[in-house]
């Protein structure tokens, strides 16, 4: 496979075009213009307020643009879908009706509204295998509000698994999960990557991001820096994405030293 | 002199011309939304949480395609930030208002955040969108980006509180539909026919795979006559359908014709239950919410039929 993160020709999965997205016609995210390459993890930072969620809501569409456009491998999101697969940021589950694991899982499956939804075996066969992968098969009939916040947090993973999609978008995949949860996670983000996938992650800790992502995104209403984590996630653009946020830049370059060191 | 008072009111006037183009929020900072069914109401209170206020005009068992609109709602739609109605010819009588006051307010039908290929246009319609898009819980999740966008508009601040709260009621219709899928799958296939006195299931039949049949057309504005009686009649009988439903929002003397007719025919129909059609449960009912109101109805039905 030629190198990923410095792509030639191929058709980018995704391209951001001139994207402003405002409300009620106050700009909270400006001008992006950016491609992502096949095949990368990508890790979004920025302060709070940033941007980040904004960016992944508006490129599928949950948000309008005020100008500008998105292309999911060269088409536009409404025909590409089912090719994206979403983890949105989670709240812990206290549903009222009694859904299992599994069942859960099943609901990556469902690939189109309005029509009949019927899961075949072949659809049970491949949730069952993605609770296996996020190693919570045994709680396969366990009622969702009875698992832990990690563990959930696993069982929607497993759903994207299912969902078998080409591009996922992940909201703070890492926010409120135990460290065993955070490391199976960010397995299955590498494992999904070495099948050619792209995944843009939502991310808030700097210390974590040039262990686990090869791309970065730094946003402050803007696009500070886009592009490889070892070419762009410099102390002068941390700076410039995060102001004057002294504590938190001198953490991130304590974990770009100690990373240097690792290697 | 005069002149000078004049620039004085003047001013005045534009001052508070500024104080109402910012849409300051009423109601101790609260966003006024007013709402039409009990369904959208809800939809408002999910993604609005705190931040806002919602009142709902049609309380429970209220049906929409007759409901007028009183002194009281005009009221109400006047002091509204937002007014969110379901769309599609549902609130047949508060059209014209809402063209009216689209002029002026913040209006928004959620059925128009859902693509037009998904609807569907029963030939008694002559032509119209079957309004009740409820009852497929996927289809009604699509409804949710409208109102975070909406909100949002009008309360910038609260824009993220409202995409989050989205996002989680977005997750829990998906674990609803979920959920409806695997209970249906629990009626042997071949009984899987729902008869209702009303046709507000037509999008619940096609999601879940289940054959609906109706005593009258879309609307309880119609009245149903003996050709339909007898037909339906036939059918019960012939297929051994061992219950129908009543609903809040239809008489009961209208099932209650289709059961005698059945019993003529040494065919006993039990009544499966109440189902909840246009118009969500009081307090208490365990329907008084969108979700308890679907575990409500898709209980009834798998427990009837199965």
């Amino acid at each position: 496979m030629s190198d990923p993160v410095h792509p030639t020709e191929a058709v980018p999965p995704i391209q951001i075009h001139d994207m402003t997205i405002a409300y009620h016609k106050k700009p909270v995210l400006w001008d992006v213009d950016l491609d992502v390459p096949e095949g990368v993890l990508v890790g979004i930072i920025g302060p709070n307020g940033a941007g980040k969620s904004t960016m992944i809501k508006a490129v599928m569409d949950l948000i309008p643009k005020a100008s500008g456009w998105v292309k999911i491998y060269d088409r536009p999101y409404d025909q590409m879908r089912s090719a994206i697969g979403y983890v949105p940021q989670r709240e812990s589950v206290d549903w009222d009706f009694p859904v299992n694991a599994l069942d859960v899982v099943l609901m990556g499956r469902y690939g189109h509204v309005g029509w009949l939804r019927r899961p075949s075996s072949e659809d049970r066969r491949i949730a069952a295998e993605a609770l296996e992968k996020v190693g919570m098969a045994e709680f396969a009939q366990r009622q969702i509000s009875q698992l832990s916040g990690g563990q959930q947090q696993r069982v929607f993973l497993a759903r994207a698994l299912a969902q078998d999609a080409r591009i996922y978008m992940m909201d703070e995949p890492f926010a409120g999960v135990d460290a065993a949860t955070e490391r199976a996670i960010i397995d299955i983000l590498i494992e999904l990557r070495s099948q050619g996938k792209t995944i843009l992650v939502v991310h808030h800790d700097l210390q974590t991001v040039t262990a686990y992502f090869d791309w970065v995104i730094m946003l402050n209403m803007r696009v500070v820096a886009a592009g490889p984590t070892n070419e762009v996630f410099t102390d002068e653009n941390l700076q410039k994405t995060y102001g004057g946020r002294l504590t938190v830049l001198s953490q991130a370059a304590q974990a770009m030293a100690d990373h240097r060191r690792g290697n | 002199m005069l002149c000078r008072y004049a620039t004085y009111f003047f001013l005045v006037f534009l001052l508070g011309c500024a104080e109402n183009s910012t849409e300051e929020l009423d109601d101790g900072g609260h966003v006024v939304v007013v709402c039409t069914t009990g369904m959208v109401a809800d939809l408002a209170k999910r993604i609005g949480g705190d931040r806002v206020r919602v009142m709902g005009l049609m309380g429970p068992g209220v049906d929409p395609h007759y409901y007028k609109a009183s002194q009281g709602d005009l009221a109400k739609l006047e002091r509204a930030d937002l007014i969110l109605y379901n769309g599609l010819l549902l609130e047949g009588k508060m059209q014209d208002i809402f063209g009216k006051m689209a002029r002026a307010k913040r209006i928004v039908a959620v059925a128009d955040a859902i693509d037009k290929s998904d609807l569907l246009q029963p030939a008694e319609l002559e032509g119209h969108y079957d309004p009740h898009i409820w009852f497929d819980v996927a289809l009604w999740s699509k409804t949710v980006d409208s109102v975070v966008r909406a909100l949002a508009e009008i309360d910038l601040e609260g824009a993220e509180t409202y995409q989050r709260n989205g996002d989680a009621y977005r997750e829990e219709l998906a674990a609803l539909d979920a959920w409806v899928i695997e209970q249906v799958e629990q009626i042997p296939s071949g009984q899987r026919v729902l008869i209702t006195a009303h046709d507000a299931f037509g999008y619940f039949g096609r999601a879940y795979g289940i054959e609906v049949m109706g005593l009258q057309g879309i609307s309880t504005v119609a009245e149903y006559g003996v050709n339909d009686v007898t037909g339906l009649v036939d059918f019960i009988s012939e297929r051994k359908i061992r219950a129908i439903f009543v609903e809040s929002s239809v008489p009961e003397r209208s099932i209650e014709a289709v059961r005698q007719g059945c019993l003529e025919r040494g065919h006993t129909v039990s009544i499966g239950g109440t189902l909840y059609s246009d118009a969500m449960g009081g307090q208490g009912s365990g329907a008084d919410t969108y979700v308890g109101m679907v575990k409500s109805n898709v209980e009834t039905v798998v427990g009837a039929l199965r």
